[in-house]
């Protein structure tokens, strides 16, 4: 059994709201073991970002937070703003969902990454500047020693976004909180991104949060998976469990849903309507007490409404938050 | 034969990046390379690449907000870099974008409500209470509820801002639609939706796309032709179903098959 890196207790953020305060999340529970990956997915609002940013002591204005955050042995709730600080870029690197919220806008991209070397591993300039290059040149930008002068505005949004990971890579954090990192991408590069980040994690046992809607990235590189709803995880276990056989009605619509080009269609077929799960998140301050999927489940009873289903498991390691799994399957 | 939406005719957009050293000439990108292409009312095209081969900068360039090394773009017959400024931004009105980064897009110091409701503010005519309740109906069809209105971008999460930009552009409901990968950000539930509402204003309010993703099952379903770019040339263009059965250039190759394959 690896060493746990990072373990989440009973994780929970209200954002302040016009009528009182709004649960953004609702008691996540997880861990990551070093050198491990796991992949949170979920539907868009669900809280995937505001978990980043709670492990990150990133939270909006006026949030709070309580629970537990316990990394590399030390309790991370609570700690004052200065040793966050060292930690983030030491230890901890994220990549954020929209690259530009990262990277420095009137900075060449060269120096930053450079400079974040020098900073977090102590490098030379001249060390840095050739990291940097070699670094570009893993994630796959073309020619880097030309594109090292360059702004942030004068890439494309998918090369910034890889900007953005090599940024976060060049401090060899151990662990890596990477916010869609391959939302922009396109297939091969995608792979190439993906390929690159499994790497560091057997390289250097680096552990691995991937957040990301796309189950297909996280089916090629997370060990475990966390479905998230409405601020709560869902269902989690092994990948391969989740993916082949999804329990909670959320999970197995999320899988449903995936579009994909259908043989048929190949064939020259009129493509079909998408399926999309009825209805939509309510926001923030539209949950009730019970299951936070109670308004789209096509299974719901009264006592879903009544208090959080709990997470009970459905085969090793592999657990739901339902309390009528036992009808659905 | 209907008379085109959009014609581009070999377009060039080239940028000189910053010098590396003094004495040597700033290198250059060829962004794009002569590219043309003609979309007519009611046939949606999708624009698809990897990432760095021009995608965004040609929906610059339709948009007019870039101006090309060389080439022409029409919007409806005119020429959009031979219009003096006030016949441009009325030709704007029969466009609109919704950008890759809706971050970016999105002015991060006007509420929720003033967003959507900018671009009907162009438009004359129509009283304050429809206004309204344009802007209410395309965050719903959206799938954002009235509690968004009073909002500010920042408040809400990355695919929800993509989903603003995106209630933005269709509030007008324009003739074009230029959309910069306008479901990358969505997980596959949302955008499900989402791809269905871009279909139904297809046939409802006969709007037209030019629908950037890197997702071949994306622009297949909205779109009736195909164009792929590579390195800012075209390798290959077609309807989207004859391009699907017989793809010719190896990266249309490649696209297919990762939009075909499904996790397991
Ligand atoms: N600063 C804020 N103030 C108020 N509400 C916020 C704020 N930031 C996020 N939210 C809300 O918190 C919820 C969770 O947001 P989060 O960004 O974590 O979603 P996400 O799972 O990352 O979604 P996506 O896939 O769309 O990025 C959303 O309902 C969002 O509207
Ligand atoms: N303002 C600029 N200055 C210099 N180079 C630029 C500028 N804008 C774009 N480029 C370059 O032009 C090329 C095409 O960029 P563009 O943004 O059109 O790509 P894209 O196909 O949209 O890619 P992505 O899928 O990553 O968004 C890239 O190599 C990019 O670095
Ligand atoms: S607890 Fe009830 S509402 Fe929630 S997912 Fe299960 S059946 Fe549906
Ligand atoms: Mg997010
Ligand atoms: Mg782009």
């Amino acid at each position: 059994m690896a060493e746990v890196l990072l373990s989440v207790r009973n994780l929970r953020v209200d954002l302040p709201g016009p009528g009182g305060p709004l649960p953004a999340l609702r008691g996540i529970d997880f861990e990551i073991a070093r050198g491990g990956t796991l992949g949170l997915v979920g539907e868009s609002g669900s809280g995937k970002s505001m978990t980043a940013l709670a492990l990150m002591g990133l939270l909006p204005e006026g949030a709070k937070l309580s629970g537990s955050i316990r990394f590399e042995g030390r309790e991370l709730v609570g700690l004052p703003e200065s040793a966050l600080c060292d930690l983030r870029g030491n230890r901890i690197a994220m990549t954020f969902q929209e690259p530009m919220t990262a990277l420095n806008p009137v900075q060449p991209i060269g120096r930053q990454v450079a400079e974040s070397m020098m900073l977090h591993r102590g490098f030379s300039r001249a060390v840095a500047e050739d990291e940097a290059v070699r670094l570009l040149d893993r994630v796959g930008l073309p020619d880097p020693r030309r594109r090292l002068a360059s702004y942030p505005y004068q890439l494309s949004g998918g090369q910034r976004q890889r900007v953005m990971i090599a940024l976060a890579l060049g401090c060899a954090p151990a662990l890596l909180i990477a916010d869609e990192p391959t939302t922009a991408l396109d297939a091969t590069i995608q792979g190439q991104v993906l390929a690159l980040l499994r790497e560091l994690v057997e390289e250097r046992g680096m552990a691995l949060l991937l957040i990301s809607h796309d189950l297909n990235a996280v089916a090629a590189a997370a060990t475990d998976v966390a479905v998230m709803y409405g601020g709560a995880i869902v269902e989690r276990g092994p990948a391969t469990s989740v993916f082949r056989a999804p329990a909670h009605p959320y999970a197995k619509g999320l899988i449903a849903a995936l579009p994909a080009l259908e043989p048929e269609r190949l064939a020259g077929a009129p493509r079909a309507r998408l399926q999309a799960i009825p209805g939509s998140v309510p926001d923030l301050a539209g949950f009730g007490p019970g299951c936070t999927f109670a308004d789209r489940c096509a299974w719901v009873i009264g006592a879903c409404r009544a208090a959080p289903p709990p997470l009970v498991p459905v085969s090793p390691g592999h657990s739901a938050a339902c309390i009528r799994l036992g009808d659905l399957s | 034969m209907t008379a085109p939406l959009l014609e581009v005719e070999n377009l060039v957009r080239t940028f000189t990046l910053p010098r590396e050293h003094l004495f040597r000439p700033p290198p250059v990108v060829n962004a794009l390379r002569g590219v043309g292409f003609t979309i007519t009312p009611g046939r949606s095209l999708g624009l698809v690449g990897e990432s760095g081969s021009g995608k965004s900068t040609l929906a610059r360039l339709a948009m007019a907000l870039d101006r090309p090394t060389s080439g022409t773009v029409r919007l409806m017959g005119h020429d959009l870099f031979a219009q003096p400024a006030a016949k441009l931004r009325t030709l704007r009105r029969h466009m609109q974008m919704i950008f890759q980064d809706p971050y970016g897009s999105l002015d991060p110091r006007q509420k929720v409500a003033r967003i959507v409701a900018e671009p009907l503010e162009a438009l004359t005519g129509a009283p304050k209470a429809e206004r309204e309740a344009r802007v209410r109906e395309a965050l719903a069809s959206v799938g954002l509820g009235d509690t968004a209105l009073d909002r500010y971008p920042h408040e809400f999460s990355g695919g929800q801002r993509q989903r603003i930009a995106t209630a933005r552009a269709l509030v007008t409901r324009p003739d074009l639609i230029v959309a910069d990968e306008p479901v990358s950000a969505l997980d596959v539930s949302v955008r499900a939706q989402v791809l269905n509402l871009l279909r139904d204003l297809q046939e409802k309010f006969s709007v037209t796309f030019l629908m950037i993703s890197h997702d071949l099952a994306v622009v297949d379903y909205l779109c009736d032709d195909i164009v792929v770019l590579k390195d800012g040339l075209i390798v290959e263009s077609g309807a989207s179903a004859e391009i699907l059965r017989r793809p010719q250039h190896p990266y249309t190759r490649e696209l297919i098959a990762a939009a075909t394959k499904r996790y397991s």
